[in-house]
């Protein structure tokens, strides 16, 4: 399988002035080609200024890129390039969908005019060569009406058909990769099926590699090949999807899955996990989720974890893998 | 059946909205139906939970049944009295029996205002007048709601979420109330976080007796939390009964839909059969004649077109539909 993006050892920390907080702290993960990757967490893990440190849009100066962080992408590493580089691979060879329609939609700009933007600067197609390609992909994400649309103002559109829009921006310039973050968050269950269910069919037409953003473990389920969980800055579980939530190894993940209520069943206690996520500029000594674990023992509260590979494509950060091995 | 604490009937909410176009500068009114003709019974001590998307009226539906709002038309009873009808005393009473938990933990709290004073806010204003006593009352609800009571004295930026949303529990607590409308309570937070508070609502349902009027979108907690569920649609209720059979057998197609578009997490119901919805919800202010479901609905026939369907009483459930699944 080709590797579309390789990330390696990636730090994006923030200074503040209370110290530095290392939003995203040693991070690693490959996207791989016509695969869609979630990376799942809860608010403030990192997930998103991931894909924004790819992206080159971390705010700065206050965000910094630590030196050797590497992000590979078609044998360039993405965090040395300049501005007027990585602005030729952004909306062309990467492509974005943000949570939000609304706000990441210019309100002052038709439909039209927004769509054929990324054909014009990257391809320099024509007008009129820029219009038929755009009505096309309006038709792909199935949007009724697509010539009409097309002059739209975002304000005319429903935020399922924004998102829709936002789709086939993305896929316009046939990207080779997309990162989708929390595209279906801000939607009601209906329309964010809708959505799915079209983003995973424009994916496997373009074979692209998606990298999929959520906190919705039951999106991760649905849609995703390897799922990456992340965690106060870091990735703590990696695996193929059917083998994270089959036989999650990490505490974190298995909390995760055990405080989900379910639609598909009757669930008479739901499990918490204790506690809340440290401060990242405090953190404590060894593993980051020692004081939330139930299976913590001397050890993770004073030396950080290894990274264990369990099984093939399986990797935890943790010290329990370990732990059973010793008392065998 | 437990006994029955509060009864709606008939009721509506109509707003009316001023257009005024851009261009020609014609005004013209529209009627906005955010609730047109609820029905609900909710239980002594039990979860009652309203589901429903976006627009559909639910949350005009949970401040109507507190008298937030006044409405356009039918009655509420609470404890055998119209709460409309009532004044001074007696409606003071009334606010101090019925609270509500909001959604956005952010922006329900006075940001310039101490915890001790959100919390002890509605006991000032039913006569708490003596502070000593107020701020014992404060620590006590602080440590129910899973507070330390040494952090009366922050202010609601100094906390998360989950703990910020504790204090809305704390505050809605004060005043020993029987019903608490929680307005989707739990939808801000992190699944973990969210977990937290669920199983919280629930100690303290069967600690203090309480009734719940639970409004959320999210039907997996949904099912988790409640002993009765109402779906809406379009400011009307499609179906109502006890979340197993509304679950499993669902007879509206709307609740079918619903129901199929939640994402499970569990990889291996990937490829479940699901029927996936199409379009968008209509706008309230002319909704479609007959059904009010019936432009999605594959089912849809020319009767749907012209009569509005009834509710149809079965045991513990009922259902507005002409063809029902």
């Amino acid at each position: 399988m080709s590797d579309v993006l390789v990330i390696n050892h990636l730090k994006t920390y923030f200074k503040t002035k209370h110290g530095m907080n290392p939003a995203v702290d040693d991070i690693s993960l490959r996207l791989q080609m016509g695969k869609i990757t979630a990376l799942v967490g809860e608010s403030g893990s990192g997930k998103s200024m991931t894909a924004m440190s790819i992206l080159g849009l971390i705010p700065k100066p206050s965000g910094v890129i630590m030196p050797g962080s590497e992000i590979l992408f078609e044998g360039k590493d993405l965090t040395t390039l300049k501005e007027r580089e990585i602005a030729k691979i952004r909306g062309n060879k990467i492509a974005m969908i943000f949570q939000e329609p609304m706000t990441s939609l210019n309100p002052v700009y038709t439909i039209g005019k927004q769509l054929t933007e990324p054909l014009r600067v990257h391809q320099k197609l024509s007008k009129q060569e820029a219009k038929k390609i755009a009505i096309s992909y309006l038709e792909k994400v199935r949007i009724p009406d697509p010539e009409k649309r097309f002059n739209n103002y975002p304000h005319q559109l429903s935020g399922g058909l924004r998102q829709r829009v936002m789709i086939a921006m993305a896929m316009i310039c046939e990207p080779k990769l997309i990162i989708a973050d929390e595209p279906t968050t801000a939607l009601d269950v209906t329309i964010q099926a809708q959505i799915l269910s079209l983003l995973c069919g424009v994916q496997k037409d373009l074979d692209t590699a998606i990298l999929f953003i959520t906190h919705d473990l039951g999106v991760v389920a649905e849609i995703s090949d390897t799922v990456c969980v992340m965690y106060a800055g870091q990735i703590v579980e990696q695996a193929d999807v059917k083998t994270l939530f089959d036989k999650p190894m990490h505490p974190y993940t298995k909390g995760l899955l055990k405080s989900l209520p379910r639609v598909d069943d009757d669930v008479t206690e739901l499990y918490s996990i204790k506690g809340m996520v440290p401060n990242l500029i405090h953190l404590p000594k060894g593993c980051r989720f020692a004081s939330r674990c139930p299976e913590a023992t001397a050890i993770c509260h004073q030396e950080i974890p290894p990274r264990e590979m369990v099984s093939r494509d399986h990797e935890v950060f943790c010290w329990l893998p370990r732990k059973e091995v010793s008392n065998v | 059946m437990s006994e029955l604490l509060m009864t709606a009937s008939s009721l509506k909410k109509y707003y009316e909205v001023k257009v005024q176009s851009v261009f020609s500068g014609g005004k013209s009114k529209e009627v906005v139906k955010a609730v047109d003709g609820v029905d609900i019974e909710i239980g002594k001590g039990e979860t009652v939970a309203l589901v429903g998307e976006s627009g559909c009226g639910k949350s005009t539906l949970g401040r109507l049944l507190i008298n937030l709002i006044s409405p356009t038309d039918g009655d509420v009873v609470f404890k055998g009295e119209s709460i409309y009808g009532l004044r001074g005393k007696h409606d003071k009473a009334f606010r101090k029996d019925a609270s509500i938990i909001f959604q956005d933990p952010y922006a329900s709290l006075n940001p310039r205002m101490k915890v001790k004073d959100l919390i002890g806010e509605p006991l000032l204003t039913h006569g708490m007048t003596n502070a000593k006593e107020r701020y014992e009352k404060v620590s006590e609800l602080m440590k129910i709601s899973g507070l330390k009571p040494e952090y009366a004295n922050r202010y609601p930026h100094q906390f998360s979420g989950g703990q910020r949303q504790r204090i809305g529990i704390a505050r809605a607590l004060a005043l020993n109330p029987s019903l608490i409308v929680c307005d989707e309570a739990v939808s801000a937070l992190d699944v973990s976080i969210q977990a937290q508070i669920l199983n919280l609502l629930k100690s303290l349902q069967k600690d203090y007796d309480l009734t719940y009027l639970f409004i959320s979108h999210d039907l997996s907690v949904v099912r988790y939390i409640s002993d009765k569920v109402y779906v809406m649609y379009l400011g009307k209720i499609v179906e109502y009964g006890d979340p197993k059979s509304l679950y499993t057998d669902p007879k509206h197609p709307y609740t079918k839909f619903l129901l199929d578009a939640v994402p499970i997490p569990d990889p291996s119901q990937r490829n479940r059969e699901k029927m996936i919805l199409e379009g968008d919800i209509p706008s309230a202010i002319n909704p479609p004649s007959g059904c009010r479901f019936r432009t999605r609905c594959p089912f849809a026939t020319d009767k749907c077109k012209q009569e509005i369907p009834e509710i149809i009483q079965m045991e513990h459930r009922g259902y507005a539909c002409h063809y029902p699944l």
